[in-house]
Formats: C-alpha cells, structure tokens, sequence
C-alpha cells in the first residue's frame, strides 16, 4: 500500500486530464546516451511566451500555438544499442489514451521496430491534445501536448527557430518490403 | 530757596551723567597679542576640518541616527531580492523558451516522420 502511494507520488503529473508519466518510463534513462525531458506547465508556458517576440514573424506563430496549450511535455530517450527498452514500458501510457476522449489516428507498425502512433484527444470539433509515441529500435520519444493544437500549424514553423525542414517527398524510393505497416484515419 | 536747590542739583546729575557716557565710550586699544591670538584661533579650525566621508559617516554612525540602521539595511536587502529575482525570472523564462522550441522541434520531427512512413505504406500499396 505505502508503495502503490510512493509510486503514485513519484509518477509527474502529465496534464490535468489524468495522464501520469510511469515511473518505469524515468528509469530508462539511467541507460540513454541522450535523454531529452521537457516539462512545461501552464505557467511555465506563459513565462516562455513572455520572452517570444510579437514582432518576429515566426516567434509571433509559436506566441499564437502557445497561448491555446495548458502543458507540454516530452520525454525522449536515445540509447547506444537495442533492447534497451520493451514496448511495455509505453503500454502504461498506451492504456491511458482510450476513446472517446482519445482517438488514435495513425498506427504504423514496422518489423524493424519502428512504430508510430498519434493520436487525438477530441472535444466536438476542437482538438484538445495530441499524443505522439515513436519507438525505433534505439530511440524511444513521446510527446503530449495539452490544450488546442493543430498538426498543421507546426508545420508553419518548419525551418524557423531551430524547427528543422524535413523534406515530404523523401518517401519516395524508399520501399522497404519488410515493412508491415498498418495505418488508421478517421 | 527751594527753586535754586532743584537747579543746582539738576545740573550736578547731568554732569554726572556725561562723564559716565565719556567713560563708557571711551576707546580702548587691544592688548598687543589679540590679533595674533585670533589668527592662531582660524588656522586650527582650518586644520581640524574632516574629509566629507569622514563626516558623512560620523552623521550616519552618531549614536543618534543608528536607529535608521535596520530600516536601511532592509531597504537594501528588500532592493538586492527585488533585483535577484528579476533575473531569476529572465533566467527561468529565457530556459522554458528554449525548452519550448525543443519540444516544438521534436514533436514536429516525429509527426513528419510518421507521415513519412505512412506515405511509404501508401506508395507500396499502390505499386
């Protein structure tokens, strides 16, 4: 009991919405080479967002996205070898984005290890959060962000401050036949 | 009789009277050492005068103005936490920026390369 307490305190609240970090997930980065932990609450946020300029053009979007977001949060973990980490070590998060509140929208899953997921938490129309979990076979990220955010309008900030432009037609030629991949649109 | 006794003592009194004035205004010289004795008297002032710290904190150390010692020393403690947290708050704002374009930056990485993937299943369906 007095460890289930433990447990419970030691686990950082993600959101308001009840989405906890598990303890297991911290512990792997005893053994990443790069382990990258963002934590960002609503006043934490509102303190980055006094220090984006209004008058550059670019800090001026991100100042728009953050003004609707109550938390960001992102763990990422980078290790020198595989089989530092097990997909249960996600399952905890995993069972904490069930619908209706939250909708998966992409699944793709690779023999190689590499699977993605997104998904969506909805309220009618409105986005209310998105939820990425990307698991390679030496890289494990997840990302949350709360409030109202859409996929798109990170993409405006593609190649500004620091966002790297990654290319949308590197797909092609890239045929990978070990693939397995399984993809879910609403 | 009566009349000339009152005359005669009435001129008396006011002979009396202007030799006491006489007297009284009469010039006196200074003793020969006086100037002397006044110069001396300036030039120990001069050379007792303190330079204006000394003095300022003779003021601010006189048994009499201590009492404002802890007022001021709170002045100047409430004025250094003002200052240091300020710049606590820039330090901290100027880290959640820069920790806000990270996570910016990675989401956005991981969403591209999940529409990447998803394009390479699509493109391998069609083929």
């Amino acid at each position: 009991m007095g460890l289930a307490v433990a447990a419970c305190l030691a686990a950082p609240l993600w959101a308001a919405e009840d989405i906890h970090m598990p303890v297991n997930l911290d512990k792997l980065a005893e053994r990443a080479t790069e382990t990258v932990d963002v934590t960002l609450d609503a006043s934490m946020l509102q303190l980055a967002s006094k220090f984006l300029s209004s008058q550059d053009a670019d800090e001026a979007k991100a100042k728009n996205i953050v003004s609707r977001l109550r938390g960001v949060f992102v763990r990422s973990f980078e290790f020198d070898k595989d089989g530092q980490y097990a997909m249960s070590d996600v399952e905890a998060l995993r069972a904490q984005l069930k619908s209706p509140q939250w909708t998966r929208i992409v699944g793709v899953r690779s023999v190689k290890g590499e699977n993605s997921e997104v998904y969506l938490q909805r309220n009618g129309d409105q986005i209310e959060g998105l939820f990425v979990i990307a698991a390679e076979p030496r890289e494990l990220t997840i990302v949350h962000i709360d409030g109202s955010i859409k996929p798109e309008e990170l993409a405006e900030l593609e190649g500004h401050m620091g966002i790297p432009h990654i290319g949308k037609n590197k797909t092609k030629g890239g045929g990978k036949s070990d693939d397995k991949a399984q993809k879910e649109e609403e | 009789m009566n009349e000339f006794q009152e005359q005669s003592d009435r001129r008396f009194t006011d002979q009396s009277l202007e030799e006491q004035l006489a007297l009284a205004l009469a010039r006196v010289e200074p003793s020969p050492d006086f100037a002397a004795g006044v110069l001396a008297r300036v030039a120990g002032m001069g050379a007792r005068r303190e330079p204006w710290w000394k003095r300022v904190a003779g003021a601010v150390f006189a048994p009499g103005s201590l009492r404002w010692a802890p007022a001021f020393a709170a002045i100047v403690l409430v004025a250094a936490g003002t200052v240091y947290h300020e710049h606590q708050r820039v330090v901290e704002g100027l880290r959640a920026k820069q920790q806000l374009l990270e996570a910016l930056r990675i989401t956005n990485a991981k969403l591209q390369e999940t529409g990447m993937r998803v394009a390479q299943v699509e493109t391998r369906s069609k083929e």
